[in-house]
């Protein structure tokens, strides 16, 4: 190529250019120590070392973290094992105090160290960081004046309210039917005019005038609601029911005249005057009402618009509701037509359409054996006509019938339940179901409402205060262990005037009266006629038991497979027996395994014991009892091999009464003292002897009753409860007929009741006046059902005399951390509105029910924000839910702290110390064990020293003889109520009745309290809420407390036992938390030192990516240097070389 | 009522959306409740049997044959010459159109009163969920206690213009008691609404703070607000701006950082002071590689940073490369030149050399002929 001298001078610059380019380049990286002055030097590397630079950056930032967060975790890690430390002296205090020798006085002095460890853990609690309390959580700083620090000494915990109990409610709802007299008019119920629980029900005639009204009462709308209600059942789970009603004739006016009948089985003497008519029916309701509590009936003059033609006679069940017959037997013309109560069937008159009040009773109700049917939950009425008209026709309009009722609003409901919009928490709706534990309005219960809140999501948790229910009056019975009962003899004619009861005498008792298999059983039932005659004036009742005998067994017959029932308890064999006594013997066994239940006794038919040779006889065990027996499910064979029943007849059913047989005995009975005498035989026995209650205090058992004096003397007899009497949550208490006694003295009533407490869910204590207190096992209802005798005796609902049904309802406490907000829809009514959410909380009526100073009562708004201050207590006020977490890596975190109530408060710490320091000082007792152990006999049953009376000898307590009559004092505490509540219980004992199980019983039936006797003979007690309730004994008069090594000073040691051995959990729990912060700390430690290692890695890795290494870059100026040096050299020689020069 | 012209058949009933362009449900149930019971058969009376218990959206068999757009800014439509395209759309004759005719239709931001702005015309306000959404508004005490225990849930459902919102705040807020006069025909509430100037603002009262909960939700919604208002409205403590343009710090931020909300407000309200949850958030932010950046890609801010510097970086060496080869290139190319065009001083010496020598030869030539002529003249002579 042509090279001219222009491209060489070119070469050259470029060239020489290009060099001094590349040492400045050099130069700089040289003189800036880095290898890339622009990013388009080397963008591959650059991007690694930005990259990395960025690593270096995040790791200091993680190293500085981890340098605060070892801060924390070490101080964390300090505070805990602090605390421990006087955790530990605690429980060196606990233990040196816990020695019997120590004073009251020492006590104290410890118990001040105890507060003074406990205010220290407080403080360490609050341990702050560069001023931010590490206990707190996520609040590590902004505190209040009212809550200074996470934790507040002297400041109960959260926020929280206690609703009373609902009110109690009748078990059923009745309502009387309105009459075309009405004002206005009743009229038929069209199809779904009236809907329960949203259910239609068909059309109901009522106004079908006049058939349906019967002297005043719609008795067959009654009946048709009743019927249309019942068809659909299924799908409302609401039952109807009527109430029995039932009227006689006109009464006539005879002049004085003698009536005697029976009503219900209890015998009724009038004389009357009988001026008119008018004048004998009220003396026969006059009679009539003068017994009621034991026949359930209440009697009235009839007027025609009381169900009953004028003077009329009109009987009806006192309990609205209650179907069931009324029997009276005995009335025979012409007393019935003077008496105005003609004879009812023989059965009794139960409810039907012309025999009701013509009201209809509404309850709740579930069928036991479907598991489909709907539960037995609180229902709600609504109507078409949105007004009260229909429920006025049906007699439920009119406002306050049910819960929250308001008038014209055509809707009832029934059971304080929470439906949608009742009540609001914290803005959301509460509505409560069924809670599966009580048997009726399950869905108002307490259990209930603790569920709808718990599983709900409404930052408030609820605790269900069980029911519990004082009885209104002492238990009221007769005083002696039984009836007097003797067995008719057959010796003499007993003449008018020769036998008197409290002076009165009594007709003639004629001899040699027809036997039935050696039992006087005519002579009996005459006795008891003749004595019943003249019980109006006397007081005094006879009644006769029941018997009934088949005919021989037969031990051919061909089955040996036996079942049937007996009063509905099932009895079952197999009979293998060959010979007719041996199968006699095996039935009646059979019989005898279920007398408990049954009430009935069998024996092997003798000839001379009522029953023919080999025939089964059967006796109500309890002397004086007339109840029925009844027999049900028996084969035809069955009936042959038994001789049961009546051979052949091919009926599996029988009902016997003591009318058909009877044992021969007769029981006297009466509220008061009675004298039986023989005016005429002053000197000797022969008269009484013919009743079988001759023979002084040796044969009568009466004590002090001399022999052959004529007479007797007998206290006041018993009152026995039987199986419908007393019915806690559908459970029968009583399977027969029991004795009960005034009072309870012998605990039959408690021990009944707590022996069925697993069905029931409901336990039973007596105070020292005798009154029952019944508590519920957990939040359920208690329903409560008592027959006129049951309620006489117990007092238990509402205390008249009267059969009653009534269900009580559990309370509910909320509690929170935050403050809350509760809001009752309102019921408008005149004055101030009812909070009808706040009414099934029992939290309406303002501040003074809530303690919420600024709650007004009837505006329906409720906010929970107090503060309540308690120098027993320390608040937690931190963050409950959070674990500040810091940053040690691009990905992970590391938790520094834990917040206060997971680290502390939860472990109890000042819980367990303040109840060391109340022990130490003697107070606040939250459990006990008994000092004194009752031993068992060895051999003996199992527990059986605690079921002998304390007076036995055998209880095997040590100083079992200091136990007297007397009593002592439960207090039990509600340290939740602020200030403390405290209800105190007497506690009666007395040695001759009273077990050690017993005096459990009646200790674990208070609400508050568990108690029972362990299997090595110790008392536990134990509050059932320790943070709640604590309990103190005193004011023992009976020695039992001294007995049982139950004395303050045992309590107290048996507490401070508790304490050390909770001192001792304690101790270990906060030693997995102070591992636990060991852990972190080493976690963290390695952390950072990977980190330092990094970082140095990193460090040079970036080194070598962006910092320039001088050797080479020298080495690079060098080389660059003297290519210059070349290149300028020969561009001087190549430019001086030119054929110009040359030539 | 339908005419068969209008929705539906002849006598049947029609239910539409009172706002153009609301696209929010319509729901009928409850067609046996309580009220109809006594009615034989509610459903088929009505002529609902289809409808019962049915929500009903906007799709193609379920609109009033009307469309409506929204934009945030000015736009135009353009089809053609003449509006006959515009007409298919029934956008040609729209009242006081100064265009009419051409073809085109542009529409300017309706001037009227800041009430009347319609929430779909919002940057972002496709996003709004009017079906059945909702946000939190928690306020609190002076002293920073909870005024009301639970937050008030601001449901939006069918919010359509701006008003509707401001309204569905404040009334939300009165209802749940957060107001000193609830007896007044207009309660003021403690937190009040506003819409000026094209803004939404929320405004405590004295005595009052308040917190739009925060809380990052697992489904991804922004602070419990199932109906995106937040978003749309723009409506949070940390941003200025709508897009990745404008966003800016918020002034109150930027200013004093004991304004940033490094903490949540907690499942029940609470505003703890040592709360880091948000600080946390915000510095894994820096990690987190599911960012979507223009274009779909994913990547972690900080990987997009060092990849655009790297993008930088190579782009700058391309281009000082192609400098150098440009530079080579026109070196090569001047030498070319310069070969063929360019003065080689040997060259032009040695022609000089050359030519002169030829010129003396020539001369030369000359004078011998000259001598020649002489010689041969005086010969002749």
């Amino acid at each position: 190529m042509r090279i001219t001298m222009q491209s060489v001078y070119n070469n050259i610059l470029s060239n020489l250019g290009n060099l001094n380019k590349d040492m400045n380049q050099i130069n700089k990286q040289i003189s800036s120590g880095k290898q890339m002055d622009q990013i388009s030097d080397n963008p591959v590397n650059l991007v690694s070392a930005l990259g990395l630079r960025t690593n270096i950056s995040e790791i200091g930032q993680y190293q500085k973290n981890i340098k605060y967060g070892e801060t924390v975790i070490n101080a964390s890690e300090n505070s805990l094992t602090q605390m421990n430390d006087l955790v530990t002296r605690a429980k060196t205090l606990a233990i040196q105090q816990a020695n019997d020798s120590m004073t009251p006085a020492n006590r104290e002095n410890a118990a001040q160290e105890v507060r003074n460890l406990w205010e220290q853990a407080v403080s360490l609690a609050n341990s702050t960081v560069r001023g931010k309390y590490i206990f707190g959580g996520f609040r590590t700083d902004g505190y209040t004046p009212a809550e200074p620090a996470p934790f507040v000494q002297g400041a109960r915990d959260g926020y929280f309210v206690h609703g009373e109990e609902p009110a109690r409610i009748a078990g059923k709802l009745t309502g009387t039917i309105s009459t075309p007299a009405s004002t206005p008019p009743v009229t038929n119920l069209e199809a779904n005019d009236l809907l329960i629980n949203g259910t239609g029900i068909e059309a109901v005639e009522l106004d079908d005038t006049p058939t349906l009204t019967v002297d005043g009462l719609n008795m067959g709308g009654a009946d048709n609601l009743k019927q249309k209600i019942n068809d659909k059942t299924d799908e409302t789970g609401v039952s109807a029911s009527l109430t029995t009603l039932y009227a006689g004739g006109a009464a006539t006016a005879p002049g004085t005249s003698t009536l005697s009948f029976s009503l219900n089985g209890e015998a009724v003497n009038i004389t009357t005057g009988g001026v008119s008519p008018n004048q004998t029916a009220t003396d026969v309701v006059n009679a009539i009402n003068a017994i009621k509590e034991r026949t359930g009936v209440t009697a009235a003059v009839g007027d025609t618009k009381n169900g009953g033609g004028n003077n009329s006679v009109v009987l009806r069940n006192t309990l609205a509701g209650d179907e069931s017959a009324i029997t009276v037997r005995g009335l025979t013309p012409p007393e019935s037509s003077i008496s105005g109560l003609a004879n009812t069937p023989s059965t009794g008159q139960s409810a039907d359409d012309t025999h009701n009040t013509g009201a209809i009773s509404l309850s709740s109700w579930s069928d036991p054996d479907d598991e489909d049917a709907p539960p037995a939950q609180s229902f709600t009425i609504t109507t078409s006509d949105g007004d009260d008209e229909i429920l006025k026709r049906i007699g439920l309009g009119g406002g306050d019938k049910g819960f929250a009722d308001i008038a014209g609003d055509g809707i009832l409901r029934y059971g304080p339940d929470l439906q949608e919009n009742d009540l609001l928490i914290n803005g959301a709706a509460v509505t409560t179901e069924d809670d599966k534990i009580s048997t009726i309005y399950s869905d108002a219960s307490a259990a209930a409402k603790a569920n709808a809140i718990n599983n709900g999501d409404y930052g408030v948790s609820a605790t269900a205060i069980p029911a519990t229910w004082t009885a209104q009056g002492a238990v009221e019975a007769g005083t002696e262990t039984s009836k007097l009962t003797g067995t008719i003899a057959d010796n003499i004619d007993v003449g008018d005037g020769d036998l008197a009861i409290n002076g009165i005498t009594t007709s003639a008792i004629s001899k040699s009266m027809s036997t039935t298999s050696g039992y006087n059983m005519e002579r009996a039932a005459t006795v008891k006629d003749v004595v019943n005659e003249i019980s109006a004036s006397t007081g005094v009742t006879a009644s006769l038991t029941t018997l009934t005998a088949g005919s021989s067994v037969d031990h051919t017959a061909s089955t040996s497979k036996i079942e049937f029932t007996i009063n509905g308890e099932t009895v079952k064999l197999y009979s293998s027996g060959t010979n007719n006594v041996a199968v006699a013997f095996e039935v009646a066994e059979a019989i005898n395994a279920v007398s408990d239940q049954t009430g009935v006794t069998a024996a092997r038919g003798s000839g001379n014991n009522g029953g023919v040779a080999n025939s089964i006889v059967l006796e109500n065990t309890m002397p004086g009892d007339e109840t029925a027996i009844e027999l049900t499910g028996l084969s035809n064979d069955e009936s042959d091999r038994t001789g049961l029943g009546t051979n052949g007849d091919g009926k599996e059913d029988y009902i016997f009464t003591a009318a058909d047989a009877n044992t021969g005995q007769v029981s006297f009975s009466s509220e008061d003292q009675f004298t039986i005498s023989s005016p005429n035989n002053l000197n000797d026995d022969s008269i009484l002897k013919e009743l079988g209650l001759h023979g002084g205090e040796e044969e009568t058992g009466i004590e002090g009753d001399v022999e052959d004096d004529g007479k007797l003397t007998y206290g006041s007899t018993p009152i026995y409860l039987n199986r419908d009497d007393l019915v806690i949550n559908d459970v029968r208490i009583f399977d027969h007929a029991t004795a009960i006694q005034d009072r309870d003295v012998d605990n039959t009533l408690v021990r009944a009741i707590n022996d069925k407490s697993e069905e029931s869910g409901v336990l039973a204590s007596r105070n020292e006046s005798g009154q029952l207190i019944l508590t519920a096992e957990d939040g359920r209802n208690i329903h409560l059902q008592t027959s006129a005798l049951g309620e006489k005796v117990t007092h238990l609902n509402g205390g008249a005399p009267a059969p009653n049904d009534q269900v009580y309802f559990g309370s509910v406490k909320l509690w929170s951390d935050l403050p809350f907000k509760l809001e009752s829809d309102l019921a408008a009514t005149t004055g101030v509105d009812t909070e009808t959410g706040f009414v099934a909380m029992g939290l309406d009526g303002g501040s003074e029910v809530t303690g919420e100073e600024d709650d007004i009562a009837g505006d329906g708004r409720l906010k929970v924000d107090t503060i309540y201050r308690d120098d027993d207590e320390v608040r937690y006020a931190g963050d409950r839910n959070n674990d500040i977490a810091i940053k040690v890596g691009q990905q992970s975190t590391i938790e520094v702290n834990k917040n206060g109530n997971d680290a502390i408060y939860q472990s109890g710490v000042f819980r367990v110390l303040k109840e060391l320091e109340n022990f130490l000082l003697g107070d606040r007792f939250t459990t006990a064990t008994s000092a004194g152990q009752a031993v068992n006999q060895p051999g003996a049953e199992p527990r059986a020293n605690l079921r002998v009376p304390l007076n036995s000898g055998e209880t095997g307590l040590e100083l079992e003889e200091r136990i007297e009559e007397g009593s002592f004092q439960v207090k039990v505490l509600d340290h939740d109520k602020v200030p403390a509540t405290e209800r105190p219980f007497s506690i009666q004992v007395d040695p001759e009745n009273d077990t050690l199980e017993d005096i459990a019983a009646r200790l674990n039936g208070l609400p508050g309290l568990n108690a029972a006797w362990d299997d090595s003979g110790y008392l536990q007690l134990s509050s059932t809420d320790p943070e709640r309730y604590s309990f103190e004994f005193n004011n023992d008069s009976s020695g039992l407390l001294d007995a049982t090594g139950l004395k303050h000073s045992q309590v107290q040691a048996s507490a401070l036992q508790k304490s050390i051995d909770e001192l001792d959990t304690l101790h270990s729990e906060l030693n997995n938390q102070v591992s636990d912060f060991g852990a972190r700390a080493n976690r963290i430690e390695v952390q950072s030192n990977i980190y330092m290692n990094l970082e140095l890695a990193t460090k040079e890795n970036l080194s070598e990516l962006e910092d320039t290494d001088l050797t080479e870059a020298i080495m690079a100026l060098k080389a660059k240097e003297t290519a210059y040096q070349a290149a300028l050299s020969s561009a001087s020689r190549t430019m001086k070389m030119s054929l110009v020069d040359f030539l | 009522m339908g005419g068969g012209d209008n929705g539906g058949p002849e006598n049947a009933l029609i239910f539409r959306n009172t706002n153009a362009g609301d696209e929010s449900s319509i729901t009928i149930d409850d067609l046996d409740g309580d009220s109809l019971t006594r009615m034989a058969s509610p459903t088929s009376i009505l002529g609902l049997d289809k409808l019962e218990d049915k929500t009903i959206v906007a799709d193609a068999t379920h609109n009033t044959g009307e469309i409506t757009l929204f934009s945030d800014q000015p736009y135009t439509i353009e089809s053609g010459v003449n509006d006959n395209i515009l007409a298919q759309l029934g956008l040609h004759d729209i009242e006081q159109r100064e265009d009419q005719g051409n073809g085109q239709l542009r529409v300017e931001p309706g001037e009227g009163d800041d009430d009347d702005f319609l929430l779909s015309g919002f940057k972002h306000g496709d996003q709004l969920n009017t079906e059945d959404g909702s946000f939190s508004i928690w306020i609190y005490e002076e002293d920073g206690s909870l005024a009301l225990p639970q937050p008030v849930e601001v449901s939006m459902e069918r919010a359509y213009t701006a008003r509707d919102a401001v309204e569905a705040i404040n009334n939300a807020i009165i209802n749940a008691g957060g107001t000193d006069n609830p007896e007044d025909t207009h309660p003021t509430p403690w937190v009040q609404a506003n819409f000026e100037k094209q803004r939404f603002t929320l405004t405590p009262n004295d005595g009052h703070q308040f917190a739009l909960d925060g809380a990052r939700q697992d489904d991804g919604t922004f602070g419990r607000d199932t109906s995106n208002f937040l978003q749309v409205a723009g409506l949070n403590t940390f941003f200025t701006g709508d897009s990745a343009g404008t966003i800016g710090i918020n002034q109150t931020v930027a200013e004093d950082l004991n304004y940033l909300a490094a903490g949540q407000v907690q499942d029940d309200g609470q505003i703890y002071a040592g709360d880091n949850t948000n600080a946390l958030e915000i510095s894994n932010l820096q990690q987190k590689d599911d960012i979507k950046f223009d274009g779909g890609r994913s990547n972690s801010l900080n990987g997009f940073y060092n990849s655009l510097i790297g993008d930088i970086g190579n782009k700058g060496r391309t281009i000082g490369r192609n400098q150098e080869f440009n530079e080579l290139v026109l070196n090569q190319m001047q030498e070319m030149r310069d070969a063929v065009s360019g003065v080689s001083l040997d060259e032009e010496m040695a022609n000089l050399v050359k030519f002169q020598h030829a010129y003396t030869a020539a001369a030369r030539m000359i004078s011998i002929s000259d001598e020649m002529l002489v010689t041969l003249l005086e010969t002749v002579r």
